[in-house]
């Protein structure tokens, strides 16, 4: 302990630094916390549902909320509250799915462009193509193409972001690669793969995990657009994007039927978007400081 | 006669820019014999770090072009040098220090791991051996408290101590040659001095040669055995140190030593005002006609503004210069 007590004079100064991390970071604590709460809503739907969330009723339709049925029922009685739980998992496993897909293809593309000028002047005239497309149109028209499914859905989104992760890595490696201490790890003989691996790839991991926390919510807001126009995931399987385009018909009557899965869809974007937010001050202080 | 360490003959590096070729490094010719050390001096832009850097081939290509001339070392060819016998070159038998320590130091890596990056490719060391041999590198390079850096990471160290790092980087598989390109012009003046000790003492204790890039004559005149004059990426002077700093023959060389700022209070107790050399330096991008000097030299003459001067030797001593007039009057 004797390097604690040689920086107690610095611990007026290190005060602020000495906060646990999570109290120094509350975004993304707080972002943490909603999206945990939302993964194991998915994780332990079977247990946490009551009533199938498939199984119809026809005697008891667009219940509003009670002890017996906690978000109602919709128009086929079906449990509002089961199928809610259930549509977690879609929107989780589409977000975590595109976000880990986009950025490891993007990267590895990025990652391409940046040292090679030929595939760089290709891919990017590609890229500018997608990026020249709305992200939801290049999804519809893609969904349009093939079978309504999660697989699918996940495929369209992932086409439909990557051009982003591709700009975001190439940039990094343009500007890393002048960077002198890419020079000196050349001058000790460091070789590309060397290069790359060791020295320009660790320092793109930070904006690269924050960029994907926004794709993760773009996603789950792509999936939503799609199965609410019906281009998504089939009706058969409940997702929050399926559930209100069905309940807008009778919303006036019933508002609880889109009111919930409108509700949980928000709430976990936001949550993504402020633990991005979050980490990009954390990976970036000085960034932080000049948004200040 | 022996083959020396290194030796550079007529290299010419041109940089391709969209508004012309840039003609960065004209017919540089000169040696390092083992174990010595050589200090090129010039101002900023006169081709000394492009001569320095394009040693190991380290000019990004494109615009770097290396348009001519020979670079051998140890015997070797190193202009058409493939690839992988380059890199086994690099950091192994020839190392490098730049004159960023602020920036030549990876963020993400601890001093650790980067120190014994080198020593575990050239020479295959366990991860523990290198440590083992960084701990006494670092401890050679006067870093305190060394097992406790090696987990640090760059931005927890002065600047200083990361240029000792980098020094260490530099020396960690016992090169023949080290490369110093402006090691101490980012320094503290008083961490200057330390620097230039330890690179001079750790190269003298391995055998190492030296070439020291600088723009500062005071460093030139403390720790270098031969001095290569550059301007506008030629060789105007090559001489042994004693011999330039008695008898600068180019008047560049002479202006340089006229332009050093001088601290001894003049006859009235006021101190002179700095003499400079009038004039500009020249462009690169056309190639100059003549001496690249002529239109700053007191002493130009017809002769000087139509043909360029080639570096001849002066006397027996080695003593070289690119001057119609040198040793005249002027």
């Amino acid at each position: 302990m004797a390097t604690a007590s040689a920086l107690d004079d610095d611990a007026v100064t290190h005060a602020v630094r000495r906060r646990p991390a999570w109290r120094r970071h509350p975004t993304v604590t707080a972002g943490l916390i909603i999206l945990g709460l939302v993964c194991a809503m998915a994780i332990a739907a079977p247990w946490l549902a009551s009533i199938d969330p498939t199984a119809l009723s026809t005697a008891k339709r667009l219940r509003p909320p009670s002890p017996e049925f906690w978000f109602g029922t919709d128009m086929m009685g079906r449990d509002v509250w089961s199928r809610t739980l259930y549509g977690a998992r879609v929107s989780v496993i589409t977000g975590l799915t595109v976000a880990a897909l986009a950025t490891g293809i993007g990267l590895l593309l990025g990652l391409l462009a940046g040292f090679d000028r030929t595939i760089d002047a290709v891919m990017m005239r590609i890229m500018d193509g997608l990026m020249a497309i709305p992200a939801i149109l290049l999804a519809i028209a893609l969904m349009a193409l093939t079978r309504a499914s999660l697989g699918n859905v996940i495929i369209a989104i992932v086409v439909a972001e990557v051009p982003r992760v591709v700009r975001l890595a190439r940039g990094i490696v343009l500007t890393l690669r002048e960077a002198t201490f890419v020079e000196a790890a050349t001058a000790s003989g460091t070789g590309f793969f060397g290069l790359l691996f060791r020295h320009i790839l660790p320092n793109a991991v930070a904006p690269l995990v924050v960029q994907s926390t926004y794709i993760a919510a773009s996603a789950m807001i792509t999936e939503a657009i799609l199965s609410f126009i019906g281009a998504g995931v089939p009706s058969s399987t409940p997702s929050w994007g399926n559930m209100m385009a069905e309940g807008r018909t009778v919303f006036q009557v019933a508002p609880q039927l889109v009111l919930f899965p409108g509700l949980c869809l928000s709430v976990t974007v936001l949550a993504i978007n402020m633990l991005g937010d979050g980490l990009r001050d954390m990976l970036d202080p000085r960034l932080a400081r000049r948004m200040k | 006669m022996t083959e020396p360490l290194l030796r550079i003959d007529q290299l010419r590096v041109r940089f391709d820019t969209p508004e012309g070729v840039v003609h960065a490094v004209n017919d540089v010719s000169f040696q390092v014999g083992a174990g010595e050390t050589l200090a090129i001096v010039g101002e900023s832009g006169c081709g000394k770090s492009v001569t320095a850097l394009s040693i190991l081939r380290l000019l990004p290509s494109p615009p770097a072009r290396l348009a001519g001339g020979s670079i051998r070392f140890q015997g070797q060819e190193l202009t058409s040098l493939g690839e992988t016998a380059l890199r086994q070159l690099r950091g192994d038998r020839i190392g490098m220090v730049f004159q960023e320590p602020m920036t030549s130091l990876n963020p993400v890596l601890t001093i650790g791991r980067r120190l014994t990056e080198g020593l575990r490719r050239h020479h295959g060391l366990s991860r523990r051996a290198a440590r083992e041999r960084v701990l006494a590198l670092l401890e050679r390079v006067q870093i305190p408290d060394p097992s406790r850096r090696l987990d640090q990471y760059p931005h927890e160290l002065s600047g200083g101590m990361r240029q000792r790092v980098m020094i260490a980087i530099a020396v960690a598989c016992a090169p023949s040659l080290l490369i110093a390109d402006e090691p101490t012009t980012a320094l503290d003046v008083t961490i200057q001095a330390q620097v230039l000790d330890l690179i001079g003492e750790l190269c003298e204790a391995m055998g190492t040669a030296v070439i020291l890039v600088t723009h500062d004559l005071g460093v030139v005149g403390d720790v270098a055995d031969r001095v290569v004059v550059m301007y506008a990426g030629r060789v105007v002077e090559d001489a042994a140190v004693d011999d330039l700093f008695s008898r600068p023959l180019h008047p560049y060389t002479q202006g340089l030593f006229a332009a050093r700022p001088n601290l001894t209070p003049t006859v009235a107790g006021q101190r002179a005002r700095l003499t400079e050399i009038p004039g500009m330096v020249p462009s690169l991008r056309a190639g100059v006609t003549g001496c690249a000097f002529a239109p700053r030299c007191r002493a130009a003459t017809a002769q000087c503004r139509a043909q360029t001067p080639l570096l001849r030797p002066f006397d027996s001593s080695g003593h070289a210069v690119a001057c119609h007039h040198a040793g005249g009057d002027a």
